[in-house]
């Protein structure tokens, strides 16, 4: 136990240290994603070092966190996860963005019963798998759409056929997935269900189709690169759908960077939103958690930071509960969580899925993502319909 | 009218796949080096069109040239203190080296620009003309008929100058070309150049349709492989055909069987002209000749 403690812990300049570990997309595709993700991260280590570190046991330990980059690839992720365990001794590690990296890295730190805090890992298929030692801090993507499909079928007059192109990867199957059913619960008819391939930058064929069909919702499912792709030849094609949705890029300020007004009235979830109303003691706030994060990094967060910032807020809560650099006595605490913070209620359930989770919806207005459901958070109304491209 | 607008849809990518393939078949054409950093010239090309859109609110087709002359000194610089020095190493090396290459324009670019995704959207975008029901977006067609004027231009160049006739004379027999006088060493820089020049064109155009980043260029290479093959390594009219070849069925696989299989289309598409036809649908057998 003693030598146990020794490789967890680490003293620098008289200070214990609690060492944490994350394999992350710094280079590749999703370099800008896996850099939100870390600043989350290191947002939450220079807040609570600043307040003297973690409490462990009646001890102060401080937090750090050593990163490897995985180059957006999985197979690299998975080593450098082992490498993290295997070499660097480190127990507790702090997951990557995306549901393919989550499904596979987690995989890893479970066959050697480490601890993996997921923030961003949506796909349910994750959490299908009976693991006992990684913890996620999002809705699965089975939810993602429900309420806007059911806020399209509040609209008068009602919509009534639906057209769904989805990228093929785990995290958009699993958007696409529960569409039909989404469809069946709001009498709506489901006109055009098809798939692209991950690398696919052209789509003219697949909206020549759909134009043809005309649907009133059309969701166009795919992460940000392809959905400006997509969007740019949707107003090539005129494709007047009443609403136009994707499940993931929306949020994501370089939506809006890079379209312009084009990128106005396209509608999707969030899975935070600066009008949340919970707070906790390190973060404060929804809006002072922005403005602390925007002085520290120079541009304001969006869920991939402040999910990365409650994952590993999450394990530290843990480990205080725990009182000791335990593995199974911190994953006992994850387990038996509840506890409210700013990111809202954590209280996982026995697949290690954050409990009660809704997504919110949001819709860009006047060049700026803005909540229209539910109504206790709404900024503005859904503009409905969209109006047709200029 | 759907199957109509999609053959309109194919011709149009497919022209736009012709100038992305170009430099990369005159590469591995006369130079036997297949160039995986051929993505990357595109990349950057890209950028060069964004920043000075972005700066200097030009339109984007105003750019094309700037971006072209910007990867034409990039690519010289590369070939003569790179590339040059182990063009005469085994394929493998120059395999491997092109590979850095491109890792290292993609970080650099990463450094420089970050890898939030980018957008030229000119006020245009969007607008076009419809022919009966067809829809012809303007900047598609000004794209398929420049990326298709820059490919005859270069036909042009490789068969009216001087350089050009030694740029062909490299590629079908390297030692008689330097018996004749050819600068082989100097050929080659100019051919890589070129490329790299074809490439950052074509960059340009790529960037009004898509999210610019600077990991964006691997597909490109990719696909160029693909119609390169197909059309026959260093042909032009080849070229030409491949990226038609490819839109095409891209556009009508989507159409008959499924988006989700459209790469997959494409490649089976390659495996039944190389049983058929080896050399590619316009490749003649002394280019890219084999060696060592």
């Amino acid at each position: 136990m003693t030598a146990l403690v020794f490789l967890l812990v680490e003293t620098a300049f008289g200070q214990d240290v609690v060492r944490l570990g994350c394999s992350i997309s710094l280079t590749g595709k999703l370099t800008y994603e896996g850099k939100a993700t870390r600043d989350g991260y290191e947002f939450y280590k220079a807040l609570i070092n600043k307040k003297g570190g973690l409490n462990i046991g009646g001890k102060k330990y401080k937090v750090d966190i050593k990163y490897y980059d995985d180059e957006t690839n999985v197979q690299t992720s998975t080593k450098l996860i082992e490498k993290l365990i295997t070499e660097d001794k480190i127990d507790f590690i702090l997951g990557p963005y995306g549901s393919g990296p989550s499904f596979a890295t987690s995989a890893i730190t479970e066959k050697y019963k480490k601890v993996t805090a997921l923030p961003m890992a949506a796909a349910p298929e994750v959490f299908e798998r009976g693991f006992k030692y990684m913890f996620g801090m999002i809705a699965t993507t089975d939810i993602y759409l429900r309420d806007i499909f059911y806020l399209a079928a509040q609209q008068n007059p009602k919509p009534k056929t639906v057209a769904v192109l989805w990228k093929n990867d785990l995290a958009n199957k699993g958007l696409a997935d529960p569409v039909p059913q989404f469809c069946k619960d709001n009498g709506f008819d489901l006109i055009y269900n098809e798939k692209f391939s991950a690398g696919a930058s052209d789509f003219s064929a697949e909206l020549t189709v759909i134009k043809s069909k005309n649907p009133d919702i059309f969701a166009f499912l795919s992460q940000l690169e392809q959905f400006i792709i997509g969007l740019k030849q949707i107003k090539d094609m005129k494709i007047n759908a009443k609403i136009i949705m994707n499940g993931i890029a929306v949020p994501q300020p370089d939506l809006i960077k890079s379209l312009g007004k084009d990128a106005e009235y396209m509608v999707g979830p969030t899975h935070w939103y600066r009008t949340f109303k919970y707070k906790d003691s390190l973060f404060g706030d929804s809006p002072n958690f922005v403005k602390e994060f925007k002085q520290m990094f120079g541009y304001e967060p969006e869920y991939h930071s402040v999910g990365a910032s409650a994952a590993i807020q999450t394990l530290g809560i843990a480990l205080e509960k725990a009182g000791v650099l335990d593995v199974e006595k911190v994953r006992n605490a994850l387990a038996t969580m509840n506890v409210n913070t700013f990111w809202g209620p954590i209280q996982f359930d026995e697949k290690g899925k954050i409990k009660g989770r809704t997504m919110p919806v949001g819709q860009i207005l006047n060049g700026q993502y803005t909540l229209v459901y539910p109504p206790e958070l709404a900024e503005a109304k859904l503009v409905w319909p969209k109006p047709a491209w200029q | 009218m759907v199957i109509l607008q999609n053959i309109i849809n194919g011709l149009l990518i497919g022209g736009l796949y012709a100038s992305v393939a170009l430099g990369f078949s005159l590469v591995w054409g006369v130079m036997n080096v297949i160039n995986l950093a051929h993505g990357a010239f595109i990349m950057v090309g890209a950028y060069v069109t964004f920043w000075i859109y972005y700066f200097f609110k030009f339109d984007p087709f105003v750019t094309i040239p700037f971006s072209m002359a910007f990867t034409f000194i990039l690519g010289y610089l590369i070939q003569k203190y790179l590339i040059n020095l182990v063009v005469k190493a085994q394929v493998f090396m120059v395999f491997i080296l092109t590979f850095g290459i491109e890792i290292f324009l993609m970080n650099i670019s990463n450094l420089i620009c970050t890898a939030d995704f980018r957008s030229v959207n000119p006020r245009y975008a969007g607008s076009g003309i419809s022919l009966g029901g067809v829809l012809i977006p303007y900047i598609r067609l000004a794209i398929c008929f420049i990326a298709l004027f820059l490919t005859y231009l270069l036909n042009l160049f490789l068969n009216k100058t001087k350089t050009g006739n030694a740029i062909k004379a490299a590629s079908l027999d390297k030692e008689a070309a330097q018996l004749v006088g050819v600068h082989i060493g100097r050929i080659y820089t100019m051919t890589f150049a070129l490329s790299a020049a074809f490439a950052g064109g074509a960059g340009s155009l790529i960037a009004m349709m898509v999210a610019i980043s600077p990991y964006m260029g691997g597909i490109y290479t990719f696909k160029a492989a693909l119609i390169a093959c197909l059309g026959g390594l260093g042909s032009i009219p080849g070229v030409v055909a491949g990226g038609l070849v490819v839109g095409m069925a891209e556009t009508m696989g989507s159409h008959f069987i499924s988006p989700g299989y459209k790469e997959f289309i494409g490649f089976v598409l390659l495996v039944f002209i190389l049983i058929l036809r080896p050399e590619g649908i316009m490749g003649k057998k002394f280019f890219a000749e084999v060696k060592h």
